[in-house]
């Protein structure tokens, strides 16, 4: 399948709207929040405990003064108006911003309400801390637009912050450390954004967007260590781009891939790009088995159909930088989808039943990749590598170009299989051979329990801008339109 | 390069015996045979006088008035119902009276299976449902059963199913 990427606006464009005040004015709240946004009104005594106002004596031709009631201005304030975070976020509105201040929270908060804000007023002083006990540290459960922005989450029995089935979402300056799935995890959800975040500690992923298509969503400028894998996404993909983000020490890095475990079957069409990735051979982090087989890989795409990894820096990894290869599913839970089937949305294809009779196994084949103009060195096994198991390597239709690069499995794959003109070669040389992972699994480091891994402590991470003032921005508007021709392969990190 | 099936058959044999990459499912329905261990375990719940679960409250509507069908012997019918991530196939299972459903994790994450009702006396929690795991519950009185994963939804959304389970011959 030869698919056009659909490419516009720069990438640019898209950090700009990040969070700007700039950005498109959210109804209602933004103006309100923007015109009483002096720290001092935040940080003043609640009115409604202030009962010299009403008890005062009034002229009887005057109006009562009485005081609003709290988040009246679209600003609840945690803990100075409420003393939880969920009973703010169950008193909001849409376009409400739900302001915390810092401390530990220890809750897990359930939003069902569209077009929320929840932000913190400090990143790293703003934190919810699920003590091994609590699942998630925000959940978001259909609401369309919600926002989170400029907190930490650590210590969720499942995830540091959980999108599911949301129409436009967003996590921004986001820290989740030490969560037992995923740092940030959007599941069966379109239009988001997941920007200037860090993810670290977590068995299965830092950062994961699954079950979509199309997805419309981005990853922007997120750090992703210490976790099983530092992306996943499982049957995702559809204008879905991961750009400009780091991730290293982790035991696999970017690792897309198709199952069907998941619904939205297979994995497609997701765009890797501008990314650095190294050193994915970190031992000593928790991890699902998924990660474990991984380790030791930079770009991984386990079944992967379409996707386009461009512009990477990928270097220091101990099987391969940029790796095509086969997934195998035990306890599948359909039959393969044909091709005709990858483009069916994933809102269709969910409503499908599964087939009436479902194989033991499924073989899922990485095909029609484009591995272009990335820049990938001291891989231990290969810098680029494909293999095929049920279908022959040269018939998956996967394609190299312009990569910088010295070894390559099997060898010489770029004019093997180039992405412009004809391929020519001996499929035959110095093949990968995946089976060997397999043998390795039985030696490889066994996972370590996430709440008693070793991780760093997070490198100095940024605050939103003007985070006690600047004006809500509900994910409403979410856009991914990224002009490849204008994104470079990352600097080598110093 | 292709494998020869020969090839491919022992490296297949090889990698379902050397690695389990996912959650295994149990046997399929069709090697499946109750054991009778688990239609004790059923039988001895303390079955409240109606089984039939309020819709989910958000709904508005009043619960019709409470039922009292007396439960029947398991049939030895069994329905599958997976758990995925994050979704319950199938989602709305209709069976006759009598019936187990057979609740498998073949999801990558843990999950559970809760009753909305929570006087009802089944469902399995998280520690118990991880990825592989199975539940079984036979359901001997008609009514609508509603189930969520605590974890991934809540009783009126996200990962939710239910079981309406209807008289025999009715």
């Amino acid at each position: 399948m030869k698919r056009k990427l659909a490419v516009a606006l720069a990438a640019v464009l898209i950090l700009a709207a990040c969070g700007s005040n700039d950005a498109a004015p959210a109804a209602g709240i933004s103006t309100a929040a923007a015109e009483t946004e002096a720290p001092a009104v935040t940080d003043a005594p609640v009115k409604t405990d202030a009962p010299a106002e009403t008890d005062a004596p009034v002229a009887t031709d005057a109006p009562v003064e009485t005081t609003p009631p709290a988040g009246a201005d679209g600003v609840l304030r945690v803990p100075n108006e409420f003393g939880a975070i969920q009973e703010a976020v169950d008193a909001a509105a849409p376009g409400d911003l739900v302001l915390v201040s810092p401390g530990t929270y220890n809750e897990a908060v359930n939003v069902v309400t569209d077009e929320i804000t929840i932000r913190g007023t400090d990143r790293a002083g703003v934190v919810l801390d699920g003590e091994f006990e609590l699942d998630n540290g925000i959940r978001v459960l259909g609401a369309k637009g919600v926002v989170v922005e400029n907190l930490t989450t650590q210590n969720y029995t499942s995830n540091g912050v959980f999108f599911t089935s949301a129409i436009g979402y967003r996590a921004s300056y986001v820290t989740a450390i030490r969560n037992g799935d995923y740092g940030i995890y959007a599941f069966d959800s379109i239009n988001g954004q997941i920007d200037n975040s860090y993810g670290s500690g977590s068995p299965d992923a830092g950062f994961y967007i699954g079950q979509c298509f199309p997805c419309d969503s981005i990853v922007d400028n997120v750090i992703a260590e210490h976790n099983g894998l530092g992306y996943s996404g499982t049957n995702s993909g559809g204008n879905l781009v991961i750009m400009n983000s780091t991730f290293r020490n982790n035991r696999a890095g970017i690792v897309p891939n198709s199952g069907s475990y998941e619904l939205c079957y297979p994995e497609r069409d997701t765009t890797i790009v501008s990314n650095i990735v190294h050193s994915n051979n970190q031992a000593d982090t928790p991890a699902i088995d998924v990660a474990i087989l991984a380790m030791g890989n930079g770009i991984l795409a386990p079944g992967g159909i379409d996707n386009t990894i461009t512009k990477n820096l990928v270097f220091n990894h101990d099987k391969t930088g940029i790796g095509l290869v086969p997934f195998l599913e035990e306890g599948a839970n359909d039959d393969m989808p044909t091709p005709d089937e990858w483009e069916i949305g994933c809102a269709e294809q969910r409503e499908e039943p599964p087939a009436d009779e479902i194989p033991g196994t499924l073989l899922w084949e990485a095909q029609y990749n484009r591995v272009t103009l990335n820049d990938v060195s001291d891989s231990r096994v290969a810098d680029i590598a494909v293999e095929g198991v049920g279908m022959a390597t040269e018939e998956l239709g996967n394609c190299w170009g312009g990569n910088i690069f010295t070894t390559s499995a099997p060898q010489d794959l770029e004019n093997l299989a180039p992405c412009e003109g004809q391929g020519s070669g001996d499929w035959t040389l110095g093949v990968l051979n995946v089976l060997t992972w397999l043998v390795d699994i039985e030696t490889a480091p066994p996972s370590v329990d996430y709440k008693d891994a070793v991780i760093p402590d997070p490198p100095e991470l940024p605050n939103m801008p003007d985070a006690e003032t600047a004006p809500v921005d509900p994910a409403t508007n979410i856009i991914v339109d990224v002009d490849l021709d204008a994104m470079v392969v990352p600097d080598m990190p110093v | 390069m292709r494998l020869s099936s020969r090839v491919l058959a022992r490296f297949l044999g090889g990698l379902v015996g050397l690695i389990s990459l996912v959650a295994c499912a149990p046997d399929g329905p069709d090697s499946y045979s109750a054991p009778v261990d688990d239609a004790v375990v059923t039988t001895e719940r303390v079955l409240p006088s109606t089984t039939l679960s309020p819709p989910p409250p958000e709904s508005g509507e009043t619960l019709p008035p409470p039922m009292t069908i007396a439960p029947v012997a398991p049939n030895g019918e069994v329905l599958q119902v997976r758990s995925l991530d994050n979704s319950y196939r199938l989602p709305d299972a209709e069976v006759l009276a009598g019936t187990e459903i057979w609740w498998t994790n073949n999801g990558r994450n843990d999950h559970n299976v809760l009753p909305v009702n929570e006087d009802e006396a089944w469902g399995v929690d998280t520690e118990d449902f991880a990825p592989g795991d199975e539940y079984r519950h036979v359901f001997d009185t008609p009514g609508i059963y509603f189930y969520y994963c605590s974890i991934h939804g809540t009783k009126t959304a996200g990962m939710i199913g239910s079981v309406t389970v209807t008289a025999a011959g009715a």
